[in-house]
């Protein structure tokens, strides 16, 4: 059942970000050459690549104490 | 895009420009012997330098009562520089002036990048020294001349009076300056042969001190070199405007300045210079993403990292339909409809990020590490049996079923 709510988690984590992510799209087309709206981009990517570390993290931890978890 | 305009001893009233610093009672910079060099780059009119009323040759620089800084002459700043009324500590005592130095030639390039693309007035220390000069320079409106070899181990030889054509065949000091110049010297705004003479005209001068009239004559040359390159740069509507701009000027012209005196809603695009400090270049976003590259890529092992780069938008979107179908087949179903916001987004991201990823692996980076925590969540909830380890293998020991539907990956 861990995994189940762990599972839920993540999706539900990736589907916050997405809501978070506007409509770049349409901003790349206006600002594309704006150095604000490139230095945000990079913070975004930042940001997601954050999110991603530390999940990476979880994902491959090793364990070394098989008894913590049942 | 500012612009630096040479700035140099003979040129003392130039609106904006260029500083240099023979740092000569500076201990540390004679043993290592090191040229300092202050270039102020300049957008809004406001941090616009301008010199004070003051006599050319006194070594000082004063910031008048509308924030301008600069001015300085003959080229001998040391350590006690006197900034006016602003303090005489250091640069920094400057207001709205910004101080940038780095330390090797990346960090170099990095302000030169960041001093050229954010527009307050910025004071960069600029090491240069060695024959790689220029270092890290590579800006189209960046300063490259070097005026002067430092005076220290330098030959006595004579200085030719005029330098043709920006060949400079000094190998005591400053010796790879014609390489600079031929390198880059046709990309600056202005003529660099104005400057030449001016360099020889600066060195000299180091040497006994010009007098009045024929620095008035080479100043008065001068200014007519440089408004014949204006001229030439901006249409005939232009041309009144900086033939009195000129006129106004004592000597030198500053393109930056005229530009802003061209650029008619210049107010109306002013920007608060404590915003504009916090303002990015391009390059600090590429740094940016650098960063954070790096730092996810070291947690990252070499097999993971094969994944990433092959990794489309689209496998991943295929993995989380595949994993949608399973997890209907296992009648646990789960709000997978979630993900679609997510991957759309993604998309529209990168078709905006792309600029900036260009030539790099780090585009796949934001959404292959989805597809991978997919598989491995998934793999966890269809309980995987083949080579699990670790905590998978003990969260799901007691779990349902043994079959697994063709997952025939554990990652």
């Amino acid at each position: 059942m861990d995994s189940l709510a762990a599972f839920e988690k993540l999706i539900e984590a990736y589907g916050k970000i997405g809501d978070m992510l506007p409509r770049f799209d349409r901003f790349a087309a206006a600002l594309s050459h704006d150095h604000n709206f490139q230095a945000l981009l990079a913070l975004v990517y930042a940001d997601i690549l954050e999110f991603h570390r530390r999940a990476y993290k979880f994902v491959r931890r090793k364990c070394k104490f098989p008894a913590i978890v049942p | 895009m500012s612009r630096a305009v040479h700035y140099d001893a003979q040129e003392a009233y130039s609106p904006l420009g260029r500083l240099r610093i023979q740092p000569r009672c500076h201990q540390r910079c004679r043993k290592s012997q090191l040229q300092y060099e202050l270039i102020i780059f300049c957008k809004p009119r406001q941090n616009l330098p301008r010199v004070a009323d003051k006599p050319p040759n006194q070594g000082s620089i004063y910031a008048p009562a509308q924030l301008s800084v600069v001015g300085e002459e003959d080229g001998f700043l040391g350590a006690g520089r006197n900034y006016g009324s602003l303090g005489k500590r250091h640069h920094r005592a400057i207001f709205n002036l910004q101080s940038m130095s780095g330390q090797d030639p990346i960090e170099q390039r990095q302000t030169n990048h960041a001093k050229a693309n954010n527009g307050i007035a910025t004071y960069c220390r600029r090491l240069s020294c060695g024959p790689e000069e220029p270092r890290g320079v590579d800006f189209v409106g960046d300063v490259i001349q070097r005026l002067q070899p430092p005076p220290f181990g330098r030959s006595k030889g004579i200085v030719p009076e005029s330098v043709p054509n920006g060949i400079f065949n000094d190998n005591s000091g400053g010796g790879c300056k014609h390489v600079a110049r031929k390198q880059y010297g046709e990309r600056l705004e202005l003529s660099p042969s104005g400057l030449d003479d001016s360099e020889s005209e600066a060195s000299q001068s180091r040497r006994r001190p010009m007098e009045t009239g024929e620095r008035d004559q080479a100043a008065a040359t001068r200014l007519k070199r440089n408004r014949t390159a204006l001229m030439d740069k901006y249409d005939a509507s232009s041309r009144r405007v900086v033939a009195r701009y000129c006129n106004s000027q004592r000597t030198g012209v500053s393109i930056e300045a005229l530009r802003i005196k061209l650029t008619p809603n210049w107010r109306s695009s002013w920007k608060d210079p404590r915003t504009l400090m916090a303002q990015q270049s391009s390059a600090q976003a590429r740094l940016t993403l650098h960063d954070a590259f790096e730092r996810f890529g070291a947690t990252v092992t070499p097999d993971d990292k094969r994944d990433f780069a092959n990794t489309g938008l689209k496998d991943v979107r295929d993995e989380a339909i595949r994993i949608e179908r399973q997890l209907r087949a296992r009648r646990t179903q789960k709000n997978m409809a979630r993900l679609e916001p997510f991957l759309r987004g993604m998309e529209h991201y990168s078709k905006a990020v792309e600029v900036l990823c260009n030539g790099t692996p780090y585009l796949s980076w934001i959404w292959a590490p989805v597809k991978l925590m997919l598989m491995v969540s998934a793999s966890l909830l269809l309980h995987s049996p083949s080579g699990a380890k670790g905590w998978n293998q003990r969260t799901f020991a007691d779990s349902r079923s043994p079959d697994n539907h063709g997952l025939t990956r554990c990652v």
